[in-house]
Protein backbone atom coordinates (compact mmCIF):
# COMPACT_ATOMS: atom_id res chain seq x y z
CA UNK A 1 0.00 0.00 0.00
CA UNK A 2 1.89 3.51 -1.21
CA UNK A 3 0.63 6.67 1.00
CA UNK A 4 1.08 9.59 -1.13
CA UNK A 5 0.97 13.26 1.16
CA UNK A 6 1.11 16.86 -0.30
CA UNK A 7 0.84 19.25 2.19
CA UNK A 8 2.67 21.91 -0.14
CA UNK A 9 -0.09 24.09 -1.67
CA UNK A 10 -2.91 25.63 0.63
CA UNK A 11 -4.30 22.13 1.12
CA UNK A 12 -3.67 18.63 2.96
CA UNK A 13 -3.65 15.74 1.07
CA UNK A 14 -3.50 11.75 1.47
CA UNK A 15 -3.74 9.45 -0.98
CA UNK A 16 -4.02 6.10 -0.69
CA UNK A 17 -2.93 3.11 -3.83
CA UNK A 18 -2.23 -0.18 -4.45
CA UNK A 19 -1.40 -1.94 -7.06
CA UNK A 20 -2.13 1.21 -9.66
CA UNK A 21 -5.55 1.41 -8.23
CA UNK A 22 -6.74 4.66 -5.90
CA UNK A 23 -7.89 3.08 -2.68
CA UNK A 24 -8.85 6.48 -0.62
CA UNK A 25 -7.89 9.86 -1.01
CA UNK A 26 -9.34 12.74 1.41
CA UNK A 27 -8.14 16.27 0.80
CA UNK A 28 -8.69 19.43 3.47
CA UNK A 29 -7.85 23.02 2.85
CA UNK A 30 -4.96 24.34 5.06
CA UNK A 31 -5.41 25.92 8.32
CA UNK A 32 -2.32 27.98 9.40
CA UNK A 33 -0.97 27.83 12.59
CA UNK A 34 -0.34 24.15 12.79
CA UNK A 35 -4.02 23.15 12.99
CA UNK A 36 -4.44 20.45 10.10
CA UNK A 37 -3.00 17.66 11.44
CA UNK A 38 -1.59 15.25 8.50
CA UNK A 39 -1.72 12.82 10.76
CA UNK A 40 -5.81 12.45 11.40
CA UNK A 41 -6.23 12.54 7.92
CA UNK A 42 -3.93 9.77 7.44
CA UNK A 43 -5.85 8.20 10.23
CA UNK A 44 -9.34 9.02 8.56
CA UNK A 45 -8.07 7.20 5.52
CA UNK A 46 -7.10 4.12 7.29
CA UNK A 47 -9.88 3.44 9.30
CA UNK A 48 -12.41 3.79 6.10
CA UNK A 49 -10.07 1.50 4.54
CA UNK A 50 -9.54 -0.56 7.64
CA UNK A 51 -6.28 -0.73 7.71
CA UNK A 52 -3.18 -0.14 9.96
CA UNK A 53 -0.40 1.89 9.50
CA UNK A 54 2.06 -1.04 9.06
CA UNK A 55 0.50 -1.98 6.21
CA UNK A 56 1.88 0.83 4.31
CA UNK A 57 4.75 -0.34 2.17
CA UNK A 58 6.13 2.83 0.50
CA UNK A 59 5.73 6.60 0.79
CA UNK A 60 5.74 9.39 -1.41
CA UNK A 61 5.43 13.10 -0.56
CA UNK A 62 5.04 16.22 -2.18
CA UNK A 63 8.40 18.37 -1.55
CA UNK A 64 7.39 21.60 -2.90
CA UNK A 65 7.33 24.29 -4.05
CA UNK A 66 5.09 25.79 -1.86
CA UNK A 67 4.27 27.35 1.50
CA UNK A 68 7.12 27.08 3.77
CA UNK A 69 6.06 25.75 6.61
CA UNK A 70 3.29 23.43 5.12
CA UNK A 71 5.88 21.69 2.96
CA UNK A 72 8.41 21.21 5.76
CA UNK A 73 5.26 19.28 7.77
CA UNK A 74 4.68 17.03 5.27
CA UNK A 75 8.46 16.22 4.49
CA UNK A 76 8.84 16.07 8.21
CA UNK A 77 5.70 13.85 8.79
CA UNK A 78 6.27 11.74 6.04
CA UNK A 79 10.23 11.12 7.07
CA UNK A 80 9.10 10.21 9.89
CA UNK A 81 6.96 7.67 9.11
CA UNK A 82 9.54 6.25 6.64
CA UNK A 83 11.95 6.28 9.75
CA UNK A 84 9.52 4.16 12.24
CA UNK A 85 7.76 1.92 9.39
CA UNK A 86 11.26 1.30 7.48
CA UNK A 87 9.46 1.34 4.56
CA UNK A 88 10.96 3.76 1.67
CA UNK A 89 10.09 7.15 0.49
CA UNK A 90 10.60 9.39 -2.72
CA UNK A 91 10.28 13.02 -2.70
CA UNK A 92 8.67 14.52 -6.01
CA UNK A 93 7.47 17.82 -6.27
CA UNK A 94 4.45 19.88 -6.68
CA UNK A 95 5.11 21.33 -10.56
CA UNK A 96 5.61 17.32 -11.47
CA UNK A 97 2.07 16.80 -10.18
CA UNK A 98 0.53 19.47 -11.65
CA UNK A 99 2.30 19.41 -14.75
CA UNK A 100 1.42 15.83 -15.20
CA UNK A 101 -2.14 16.43 -14.81
CA UNK A 102 -1.88 19.76 -17.18
CA UNK A 103 0.35 17.77 -19.47
CA UNK A 104 -2.75 14.80 -20.15
CA UNK A 105 -4.89 17.49 -20.75
CA UNK A 106 -3.06 19.64 -23.34
CA UNK A 107 -0.39 17.50 -24.43
CA UNK A 108 2.15 20.43 -24.42
CA UNK A 109 5.06 22.00 -22.22
CA UNK A 110 3.77 23.58 -19.27
CA UNK A 111 5.11 26.20 -16.85
CA UNK A 112 4.19 26.27 -13.62
CA UNK A 113 4.59 29.79 -11.59
CA UNK A 114 4.77 30.79 -8.33
CA UNK A 115 5.53 33.47 -6.14
CA UNK A 116 8.22 33.89 -4.12
CA UNK A 117 10.49 36.03 -1.94
CA UNK A 118 12.00 39.46 -3.22
CA UNK A 119 10.16 39.73 -6.24
CA UNK A 120 11.71 36.54 -7.63
CA UNK A 121 9.75 33.55 -9.00
CA UNK A 122 10.30 30.04 -8.87
CA UNK A 123 9.16 28.42 -12.87
CA UNK A 124 9.12 24.92 -12.51
CA UNK A 125 8.66 23.58 -16.55
CA UNK A 126 7.23 19.91 -17.44
CA UNK A 127 7.14 18.43 -20.65
CA UNK A 128 6.01 14.73 -20.19
CA UNK A 129 9.05 13.20 -19.17
CA UNK A 130 11.89 16.17 -17.62
CA UNK A 131 10.59 19.00 -14.73
CA UNK A 132 13.35 21.66 -15.06
CA UNK A 133 13.65 24.68 -12.35
CA UNK A 134 14.25 28.44 -12.72
CA UNK A 135 14.42 30.79 -9.90
CA UNK A 136 14.61 34.47 -10.86
CA UNK A 137 12.88 37.65 -11.75
CA UNK A 138 9.48 37.61 -14.54
CA UNK A 139 11.48 38.93 -16.95
CA UNK A 140 14.27 36.45 -16.63
CA UNK A 141 11.34 34.23 -17.07
CA UNK A 142 9.73 35.58 -19.92
CA UNK A 143 12.96 35.75 -21.85
CA UNK A 144 13.49 32.06 -21.04
CA UNK A 145 10.63 30.65 -22.19
CA UNK A 146 10.60 33.30 -25.32
CA UNK A 147 13.74 31.62 -26.76
CA UNK A 148 13.13 28.14 -25.84
CA UNK A 149 9.06 27.73 -26.72
CA UNK A 150 7.04 28.17 -29.79
CA UNK A 151 3.63 27.20 -27.55
CA UNK A 152 3.35 26.97 -24.03
CA UNK A 153 0.58 26.10 -21.12
CA UNK A 154 1.05 28.55 -18.12
CA UNK A 155 -0.53 27.86 -14.90
CA UNK A 156 0.17 28.93 -10.80
CA UNK A 157 -0.74 32.08 -9.55
CA UNK A 158 -3.56 33.65 -11.83
CA UNK A 159 -2.01 37.44 -11.33
CA UNK A 160 1.37 36.46 -12.44
CA UNK A 161 0.68 34.15 -15.46
CA UNK A 162 -2.11 36.80 -16.97
CA UNK A 163 1.01 39.43 -16.68
CA UNK A 164 3.30 37.02 -18.34
CA UNK A 165 1.04 36.38 -20.92
CA UNK A 166 1.16 39.74 -22.28
CA UNK A 167 4.76 39.94 -22.63
CA UNK A 168 4.65 37.16 -24.34
CA UNK A 169 2.49 38.29 -27.55
CA UNK A 170 4.86 36.31 -29.70
CA UNK A 171 4.30 32.51 -29.13
CA UNK A 172 1.26 30.66 -28.63
CA UNK A 173 0.00 31.21 -24.76
CA UNK A 174 -2.20 28.61 -23.25
CA UNK A 175 -3.74 29.57 -19.48
CA UNK A 176 -4.70 26.70 -17.68
CA UNK A 177 -7.02 26.47 -14.52
CA UNK A 178 -5.15 23.51 -13.55
CA UNK A 179 -2.68 24.73 -10.74
CA UNK A 180 -3.10 22.42 -7.26
CA UNK A 181 -2.30 19.26 -6.83
CA UNK A 182 -4.77 16.78 -7.76
CA UNK A 183 -4.88 13.80 -5.00
CA UNK A 184 -6.45 11.46 -8.24
CA UNK A 185 -3.15 12.07 -9.71
CA UNK A 186 -0.54 11.88 -6.91
CA UNK A 187 -2.36 8.37 -6.13
CA UNK A 188 -2.30 7.25 -9.75
CA UNK A 189 1.10 8.32 -10.53
CA UNK A 190 2.77 7.39 -6.92
CA UNK A 191 4.00 4.22 -7.88
CA UNK A 192 5.67 5.55 -11.00
CA UNK A 193 7.56 7.99 -8.36
CA UNK A 194 8.19 5.26 -6.36
CA UNK A 195 10.39 3.39 -9.59
CA UNK A 196 13.02 6.32 -7.97
CA UNK A 197 12.92 5.39 -4.67
CA UNK A 198 16.25 5.96 -2.39
CA UNK A 199 15.51 5.56 1.46
CA UNK A 200 15.14 8.88 2.84
CA UNK A 201 15.66 11.29 0.20
CA UNK A 202 15.38 14.95 1.79
CA UNK A 203 17.59 13.90 5.42
CA UNK A 204 20.72 12.82 5.61
CA UNK A 205 22.58 15.14 4.02
CA UNK A 206 24.66 17.51 6.93
CA UNK A 207 24.38 20.71 7.20
CA UNK A 208 27.62 22.45 6.26
CA UNK A 209 28.95 25.14 4.52
CA UNK A 210 28.98 24.19 0.43
CA UNK A 211 24.73 23.38 0.64
CA UNK A 212 24.33 27.30 2.57
CA UNK A 213 25.38 29.38 0.38
CA UNK A 214 22.46 27.04 -2.24
CA UNK A 215 19.89 28.24 0.20
CA UNK A 216 20.47 32.28 0.65
CA UNK B 1 13.55 -4.27 31.17
CA UNK B 2 14.56 -0.19 31.14
CA UNK B 3 12.14 2.21 29.78
CA UNK B 4 13.16 5.42 28.39
CA UNK B 5 12.01 8.45 26.52
CA UNK B 6 12.73 9.46 23.46
CA UNK B 7 12.97 13.24 23.85
CA UNK B 8 12.85 15.78 20.67
CA UNK B 9 13.62 19.42 21.00
CA UNK B 10 13.47 21.86 17.94
CA UNK B 11 12.08 25.12 19.04
CA UNK B 12 14.36 27.33 17.98
CA UNK B 13 18.17 26.86 16.44
CA UNK B 14 19.14 23.53 17.79
CA UNK B 15 18.31 20.29 16.57
CA UNK B 16 18.30 17.84 19.52
CA UNK B 17 17.33 13.59 20.39
CA UNK B 18 17.63 11.92 23.32
CA UNK B 19 16.62 8.98 25.20
CA UNK B 20 16.30 9.33 29.43
CA UNK B 21 15.47 6.45 32.04
CA UNK B 22 13.42 7.26 34.45
CA UNK B 23 15.43 7.85 37.17
CA UNK B 24 17.46 10.70 35.26
CA UNK B 25 19.87 9.13 33.68
CA UNK B 26 21.06 10.20 29.79
CA UNK B 27 21.24 6.92 27.57
CA UNK B 28 22.09 8.85 25.03
CA UNK B 29 22.13 12.49 23.68
CA UNK B 30 22.75 14.15 20.13
CA UNK B 31 22.86 18.08 19.88
CA UNK B 32 23.30 19.06 16.31
CA UNK B 33 23.95 23.25 16.07
CA UNK B 34 23.52 25.78 13.44
CA UNK B 35 25.74 28.38 14.74
CA UNK B 36 27.79 28.27 11.34
CA UNK B 37 24.24 28.72 9.39
CA UNK B 38 23.24 31.81 11.41
CA UNK B 39 26.53 33.48 12.44
CA UNK B 40 26.28 35.31 8.84
CA UNK B 41 22.96 36.55 9.76
CA UNK B 42 24.16 37.81 13.24
CA UNK B 43 21.02 35.90 14.85
CA UNK B 44 19.02 32.97 14.01
CA UNK B 45 17.26 33.17 10.69
CA UNK B 46 14.02 31.11 11.15
CA UNK B 47 13.84 29.80 7.59
CA UNK B 48 17.35 28.43 7.57
CA UNK B 49 16.85 27.28 10.90
CA UNK B 50 13.50 25.27 9.84
CA UNK B 51 15.16 23.70 6.80
CA UNK B 52 18.29 22.60 8.95
CA UNK B 53 15.50 20.80 11.33
CA UNK B 54 14.42 18.88 8.54
CA UNK B 55 17.89 17.63 7.20
CA UNK B 56 18.88 17.31 11.18
CA UNK B 57 16.17 15.86 12.96
CA UNK B 58 15.82 12.12 11.13
CA UNK B 59 19.87 11.47 11.69
CA UNK B 60 20.30 12.58 14.98
CA UNK B 61 17.30 10.24 15.83
CA UNK B 62 19.25 7.20 14.38
CA UNK B 63 22.23 8.15 15.62
CA UNK B 64 20.44 8.26 19.51
CA UNK B 65 19.23 4.74 18.66
CA UNK B 66 22.40 2.98 17.27
CA UNK B 67 24.68 4.64 19.94
CA UNK B 68 22.50 3.62 22.72
CA UNK B 69 21.38 0.11 21.41
CA UNK B 70 18.12 0.59 22.78
CA UNK B 71 14.95 -0.87 21.05
CA UNK B 72 11.82 0.68 20.06
CA UNK B 73 9.96 -1.94 22.53
CA UNK B 74 12.11 0.15 25.36
CA UNK B 75 10.92 3.48 24.40
CA UNK B 76 8.00 4.01 26.72
CA UNK B 77 6.82 7.47 24.76
CA UNK B 78 8.33 9.91 23.18
CA UNK B 79 8.21 13.86 24.38
CA UNK B 80 8.57 16.77 21.91
CA UNK B 81 9.22 20.13 22.49
CA UNK B 82 5.27 21.91 21.53
CA UNK B 83 6.06 25.48 22.54
CA UNK B 84 7.62 27.87 23.07
CA UNK B 85 9.58 28.67 19.57
CA UNK B 86 9.52 29.25 16.29
CA UNK B 87 6.62 27.86 14.61
CA UNK B 88 8.55 26.50 11.81
CA UNK B 89 11.43 24.80 13.78
CA UNK B 90 8.59 23.58 15.94
CA UNK B 91 6.45 22.34 13.61
CA UNK B 92 9.61 20.03 11.93
CA UNK B 93 9.97 18.33 15.64
CA UNK B 94 6.31 17.91 16.14
CA UNK B 95 5.30 16.36 12.74
CA UNK B 96 8.71 14.14 13.06
CA UNK B 97 7.43 12.85 16.34
CA UNK B 98 4.00 12.52 15.38
CA UNK B 99 5.14 10.27 12.25
CA UNK B 100 7.31 7.98 15.00
CA UNK B 101 4.32 7.95 16.84
CA UNK B 102 2.05 6.51 14.83
CA UNK B 103 4.48 4.23 13.38
CA UNK B 104 5.80 2.69 16.19
CA UNK B 105 2.72 3.39 18.14
CA UNK B 106 4.06 4.85 20.90
CA UNK B 107 2.70 7.66 22.96
CA UNK B 108 3.42 11.39 21.95
CA UNK B 109 3.01 14.37 24.62
CA UNK B 110 4.11 18.05 23.84
CA UNK B 111 6.08 19.16 26.30
CA UNK B 112 6.21 22.73 27.53
CA UNK B 113 9.92 23.56 26.47
CA UNK B 114 10.42 25.71 30.12
CA UNK B 115 9.68 22.58 32.02
CA UNK B 116 12.11 20.92 30.68
CA UNK B 117 14.86 23.91 31.23
CA UNK B 118 13.78 23.78 34.63
CA UNK B 119 14.03 19.84 35.34
CA UNK B 120 17.50 20.23 33.64
CA UNK B 121 19.27 20.46 36.93
CA UNK B 122 18.39 17.14 37.99
CA UNK B 123 19.40 15.11 34.91
CA UNK B 124 22.58 12.09 35.75
CA UNK B 125 20.96 11.30 39.25
CA UNK B 126 21.63 15.49 40.66
CA UNK B 127 18.99 16.59 43.52
CA UNK B 128 17.57 19.72 43.78
CA UNK B 129 16.35 20.63 47.84
CA UNK B 130 13.00 21.55 47.32
CA UNK B 131 11.90 24.50 47.57
CA UNK B 132 14.45 26.12 44.89
CA UNK B 133 14.59 29.47 43.23
CA UNK B 134 15.27 28.70 40.02
CA UNK B 135 16.81 31.49 37.41
CA UNK B 136 17.10 30.43 33.68
CA UNK B 137 18.98 32.47 31.72
CA UNK B 138 19.12 32.11 28.17
CA UNK B 139 18.75 33.43 24.44
CA UNK B 140 15.03 32.77 24.68
CA UNK B 141 13.87 33.57 28.34
CA UNK B 142 14.67 35.45 31.85
CA UNK B 143 12.85 34.61 34.63
CA UNK B 144 12.76 33.64 38.24
CA UNK B 145 10.93 30.42 39.30
CA UNK B 146 9.43 29.43 42.73
CA UNK B 147 9.49 25.50 42.79
CA UNK B 148 7.70 23.79 45.91
CA UNK B 149 8.49 20.52 43.70
CA UNK B 150 9.22 19.60 40.61
CA UNK B 151 5.55 19.86 39.64
CA UNK B 152 4.63 22.47 41.90
CA UNK B 153 5.83 25.99 39.78
CA UNK B 154 5.44 29.56 40.17
CA UNK B 155 6.73 32.41 38.23
CA UNK B 156 7.86 35.14 40.48
CA UNK B 157 9.20 37.44 37.88
CA UNK B 158 10.13 37.63 34.37
CA UNK B 159 11.68 40.07 31.72
CA UNK B 160 9.56 42.62 30.62
CA UNK B 161 11.87 43.13 26.80
CA UNK B 162 15.13 41.24 25.80
CA UNK B 163 16.58 38.15 27.69
CA UNK B 164 19.98 38.45 29.04
CA UNK B 165 21.45 35.76 26.48
CA UNK B 166 20.09 37.97 23.68
CA UNK B 167 21.84 41.00 25.18
CA UNK B 168 25.19 38.98 25.47
CA UNK B 169 24.51 38.35 22.01
CA UNK B 170 23.46 41.66 20.34
CA UNK B 171 25.80 43.89 22.42
CA UNK B 172 28.43 41.07 20.77
CA UNK B 173 27.39 41.67 17.23
CA UNK B 174 27.72 45.71 18.31
CA UNK B 175 31.45 44.90 19.13
CA UNK B 176 31.81 42.74 15.85
CA UNK B 177 32.29 39.49 17.61
CA UNK B 178 29.76 37.36 15.18
CA UNK B 179 27.23 34.89 16.07
CA UNK B 180 26.07 33.96 18.69
CA UNK B 181 28.64 35.99 20.65
CA UNK B 182 27.92 35.89 24.27
CA UNK B 183 30.59 33.39 25.43
CA UNK B 184 33.12 35.74 23.61
CA UNK B 185 31.85 38.56 25.36
CA UNK B 186 32.21 36.90 28.71
CA UNK B 187 35.53 36.12 27.81
CA UNK B 188 36.84 39.35 27.32
CA UNK B 189 34.74 40.66 30.26
CA UNK B 190 37.26 38.81 32.20
CA UNK B 191 40.32 40.65 30.50
CA UNK B 192 38.84 44.15 30.49
CA UNK B 193 38.19 47.12 33.80
CA UNK B 194 34.84 47.83 34.42
CA UNK B 195 35.23 52.09 33.62
CA UNK B 196 31.93 52.43 31.74
CA UNK B 197 28.92 53.48 33.75
CA UNK B 198 26.10 51.28 32.30
CA UNK B 199 22.77 51.62 33.89
CA UNK B 200 21.37 48.47 35.66
CA UNK B 201 17.92 48.67 34.88
CA UNK B 202 15.22 47.66 37.21
CA UNK B 203 17.55 46.95 39.79
CA UNK B 204 15.80 48.34 42.59
CA UNK B 205 12.42 47.28 41.76
CA UNK B 206 10.72 44.06 42.49
CA UNK B 207 11.68 40.62 40.94
CA UNK B 208 11.40 41.36 37.35
CA UNK B 209 13.83 42.60 34.43
CA UNK B 210 14.13 44.48 31.49
CA UNK B 211 17.73 44.33 29.31
CA UNK B 212 16.15 46.59 26.06
CA UNK B 213 18.06 49.68 27.77
CA UNK B 214 21.18 48.81 28.86
CA UNK B 215 21.46 47.40 25.19
CA UNK B 216 20.35 50.30 24.20
CA UNK B 217 23.12 52.17 26.59
CA UNK B 218 25.70 50.35 25.01
CA UNK B 219 24.89 51.24 21.24
CA UNK B 220 24.99 54.55 21.89
CA UNK B 221 28.44 54.37 23.91
CA UNK B 222 29.97 52.74 20.56
CA UNK B 223 28.38 55.72 18.85
CA UNK B 224 29.71 58.67 20.27
CA UNK B 225 33.40 57.03 20.17
CA UNK B 226 33.45 58.21 16.85
CA UNK B 227 37.24 59.42 16.88
CA UNK B 228 38.50 57.98 20.27
CA UNK B 229 39.89 53.76 20.43
CA UNK B 230 37.18 51.58 21.94
CA UNK B 231 38.79 48.89 24.46
CA UNK B 232 36.32 46.30 23.76
CA UNK B 233 37.71 44.22 26.89
CA UNK B 234 36.48 47.03 28.72
CA UNK B 235 33.12 47.65 26.87
CA UNK B 236 32.36 44.00 27.23
CA UNK B 237 33.70 44.19 31.35
CA UNK B 238 31.35 47.37 32.14
CA UNK B 239 28.10 45.44 30.03
CA UNK B 240 28.52 41.97 32.13
CA UNK B 241 29.13 43.64 35.61
CA UNK B 242 25.86 45.63 34.93
CA UNK B 243 23.77 42.07 33.98
CA UNK B 244 25.35 40.31 37.00
CA UNK B 245 24.42 43.21 39.17
CA UNK B 246 20.86 42.59 37.87
CA UNK B 247 20.91 39.62 37.71
CA UNK B 248 23.01 38.62 41.37
CA UNK B 249 20.57 41.44 43.04
CA UNK B 250 17.28 40.05 42.01
CA UNK B 251 18.71 36.25 42.64
CA UNK B 252 19.37 37.50 46.25
CA UNK B 253 15.73 38.86 46.42
CA UNK B 254 14.15 36.34 45.40
CA UNK B 255 15.99 34.57 48.38
CA UNK B 256 14.91 36.52 50.89
CA UNK B 257 11.32 36.69 50.38
CA UNK B 258 11.00 32.87 49.44
CA UNK B 259 13.74 31.41 51.75
CA UNK B 260 14.82 28.73 49.59
CA UNK B 261 16.76 25.58 50.25
CA UNK B 262 18.44 25.76 47.16
CA UNK B 263 19.28 28.20 43.93
CA UNK B 264 19.22 26.60 40.59
CA UNK B 265 20.74 28.26 37.83
CA UNK B 266 20.10 27.05 33.95
CA UNK B 267 20.34 28.36 30.36
CA UNK B 268 22.80 28.73 28.01
CA UNK B 269 23.73 31.81 29.90
CA UNK B 270 24.65 30.13 33.63
CA UNK B 271 27.69 29.42 31.42
CA UNK B 272 29.27 32.46 32.27
CA UNK B 273 31.74 32.47 34.70
CA UNK B 274 30.64 35.60 36.17
CA UNK B 275 27.61 34.38 36.96
CA UNK B 276 28.71 30.66 38.42
CA UNK B 277 30.94 32.86 40.94
CA UNK B 278 28.49 35.69 42.08
CA UNK B 279 25.61 32.95 42.81
CA UNK B 280 28.25 30.76 44.81
CA UNK B 281 29.04 33.98 46.95
CA UNK B 282 24.93 34.60 48.14
CA UNK B 283 23.93 30.69 47.99
CA UNK B 284 27.24 30.61 51.04
CA UNK B 285 25.69 33.78 52.47
CA UNK B 286 22.81 32.48 52.93
CA UNK B 287 23.70 29.08 53.43
CA UNK B 288 21.70 27.15 50.72
CA UNK B 289 22.38 24.48 47.79
CA UNK B 290 23.98 25.80 44.16
CA UNK B 291 22.53 24.01 41.69
CA UNK B 292 24.81 24.59 38.52
CA UNK B 293 24.14 22.12 35.28
CA UNK B 294 26.96 20.60 33.56
CA UNK B 295 26.59 23.29 30.54
CA UNK B 296 25.76 20.63 27.93
CA UNK B 297 22.58 20.71 30.11
CA UNK B 298 22.42 24.10 30.23
CA UNK B 299 21.74 25.18 27.02
CA UNK B 300 18.72 23.90 24.67
CA UNK B 301 19.14 20.07 24.56
CA UNK B 302 16.83 17.18 24.13
CA UNK B 303 17.58 15.08 27.87
CA UNK B 304 15.84 17.51 29.45
CA UNK B 305 12.68 17.36 27.65
CA UNK B 306 12.86 13.65 27.75
CA UNK B 307 13.14 14.08 31.83
CA UNK B 308 10.01 16.72 31.96
CA UNK B 309 8.01 14.07 29.91
CA UNK B 310 8.40 11.49 32.43
CA UNK B 311 6.87 14.40 34.91
CA UNK B 312 3.85 14.73 32.83
CA UNK B 313 3.58 10.94 32.62
CA UNK B 314 3.51 10.63 36.45
CA UNK B 315 0.84 13.50 36.83
CA UNK B 316 -0.86 12.21 34.08
CA UNK B 317 -1.12 15.13 31.99
CA UNK B 318 -0.94 14.35 28.41
CA UNK B 319 -0.69 17.63 25.73
CA UNK B 320 -1.43 16.65 22.35
CA UNK B 321 1.59 17.52 20.23
CA UNK B 322 0.53 20.65 18.60
CA UNK B 323 2.18 24.11 18.71
CA UNK B 324 1.71 26.37 21.03
CA UNK B 325 3.61 29.45 21.02
CA UNK B 326 2.60 31.37 23.99
CA UNK B 327 2.59 28.57 26.37
CA UNK B 328 2.99 29.61 30.13
CA UNK B 329 6.03 28.19 32.85
CA UNK B 330 3.34 26.92 34.86
CA UNK B 331 1.04 25.03 31.78
CA UNK B 332 1.82 21.49 31.91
Amino acid sequence: MIVSISTSLSQFIVSISKDNEILCYKKRERIPNGETHIDLILKECLEELNMKVSDISALVVDVGPGGTSSVRTGVSFANGLSYSLDCPIIGISSVDIIGIENYLKYKKSICCLFKSVKGNYFAGFYDGMNTKFIYTKVEEITQYIRSSFSEIVLCGNKDIIQNLELKLADINVIISDIYKVNPEILATYAHKFLDKTRKYPNLPVPVTETNIQEWS
Amino acid sequence: MSKYILGIESSCDDTAVALVSQDSQVKSSVVISQDKIHENFGGIYPEFASRAHVHNIIPSINQVLEESCVTIDEIEAIGVTRGPGLMGSLLVGLNTATALGMGWQKQVIGINHLRGHLRSAELEGEEINYPAIILLVSGGHTFLAFMRSKLDIELIGETRDDSAGETFDKVGRMLGLGFPAGPIVDKLARKGKVNISFPRPLIHEGLEFSFSGLKSSVARYLEKQIDAEIVIEDVAASFVQAVMDVLLSKCTKAIQQYKPSSLVIVGGVAASSQLREGTEKICKEYGIKLCLPPIKWATDNAAMIGLATWDYIENKVFPIPKPELNILLSDF
